[in-house]
């Protein structure tokens, strides 16, 4: 417990980043139903359960191009 | 230089928009806390797995662990990251035909493309700087006696000036290729012939591999600043061809 107190500086910003690049990307998968490959369920998934490559795969590769 | 200007805001707002400076500031950022954590932690967590005996073998984390992790980081997962999301930034405009209003509006095509850089230049920047200042504060923060030295400095202008190769080589490819696969390819296949052209020693010190390679090694004054700045240099020149190789073909090619 004391080790973890520890590591709660570095922990909390870490899981703020990873949480903020996956809800924007889980926004904009849901707002947005065009995707170069795959569908919205595939991407909810990939976005929401691969942490930090999730989010940035689908920015990169997956989001339609339609703004 | 106001048509400069005005794409150069233009591409900002693209970049924006396309969650180019989300991504690549939320990473550098992650990379910046990591760096730091990992080379402090890392020890602790070998001694919790490893036998008694081989743990009490594992020397303390020093402040040069975290800049291993640092050079480490930025090098490889960084610029990879950063040649990705720059590598379609030219074939965005050719498939959509952005492109093509501006310009027979009288927007130069020198500005294009130097617009362009130069937004790009702007993020990775940013972004980059961003990860060290991170990375810097929590190493001061685990171990105090770190010191912000000269070499350390050049080392870190190093990584941020190849950056830069990468984001022009990324653009001339663009051009070339008109699709953001070629780009990559050219970005790719020319580092990869610099990394070969390092075993040759006789040029191994103009090489601007050195700049990613020898970071460490300038930091532990085993590798001379000379060389750095030559690689320096060097980069620079390389850098400025791209750049105008791109716009050179820009020019004249129909849209």
């Amino acid at each position: 417990m004391e080790q973890l107190m520890e590591y709660l500086p570095f922990l909390i910003p870490i899981v703020i980043i990873e949480w903020a690049l996956a809800i924007t990307a889980l926004v904009h998968v849901i707002r947005h139903p065009h995707y170069k490959f795959g569908n919205r369920v595939f991407w909810i998934l990939i976005v929401l359960f691969v942490q930090v490559i999730g989010p940035i795969l689908y920015f990169v590769a997956g989001r339609g191009d339609s703004e | 230089m106001s048509g400069f200007f005005a794409f150069f805001k233009k591409e900002c707002v693209s970049q924006k928009r396309t969650y180019k400076w989300l991504v690549l500031g939320l990473v550098f950022l992650l990379f910046g806390i990591l760096n730091p954590l990992a080379a402090k932690f890392l020890p602790d967590i070998l001694g919790s797995i490893l036998p008694g005996s081989l743990a009490s073998a594992i020397p303390e984390s020093v402040a040069l662990d975290s800049w291993q992790q640092f050079f480490k980081n930025s090098t490889q997962m960084g610029l990879l990251l950063l040649a990705i999301l720059f590598s379609g930034q030219m074939s965005r405009e050719y498939t959509q035909g952005t492109l093509l209003p501006l310009l027979t509006r009288g927007l130069s095509r020198t500005s294009v493309v130097f617009a362009k850089f130069a937004a790009a230049a702007a993020s990775w920047t940013v972004a980059y700087f961003l990860s060290f200042g991170v990375t810097y504060l929590y190493t001061l923060y685990f171990w105090p006696d770190t010191t912000f030295t000269w070499q350390l400095f050049l080392s870190v202008c190093g990584v941020w000036e190849f950056g830069l190769f990468i984001l022009a080589l990324a653009l001339l490819g663009g051009i070339a290729f008109r699709n953001s696969y070629g780009a990559l390819l050219l970005t790719g296949g020319i580092i990869i012939v610099l990394f070969l052209l390092a075993a040759i020693p006789a040029i191994n010190e103009w090489n601007p591999v050195v700049l990613v390679s020898q970071n460490l090694g300038l930091i532990q004054n085993s590798v001379a600043c000379g060389t750095f700045l030559a690689a320096g240099g060097i980069t620079a020149a390389l850098t400025l061809l791209a750049l105008m190789g791109a716009c050179i073909l820009f020019k004249r090619q129909q849209l």
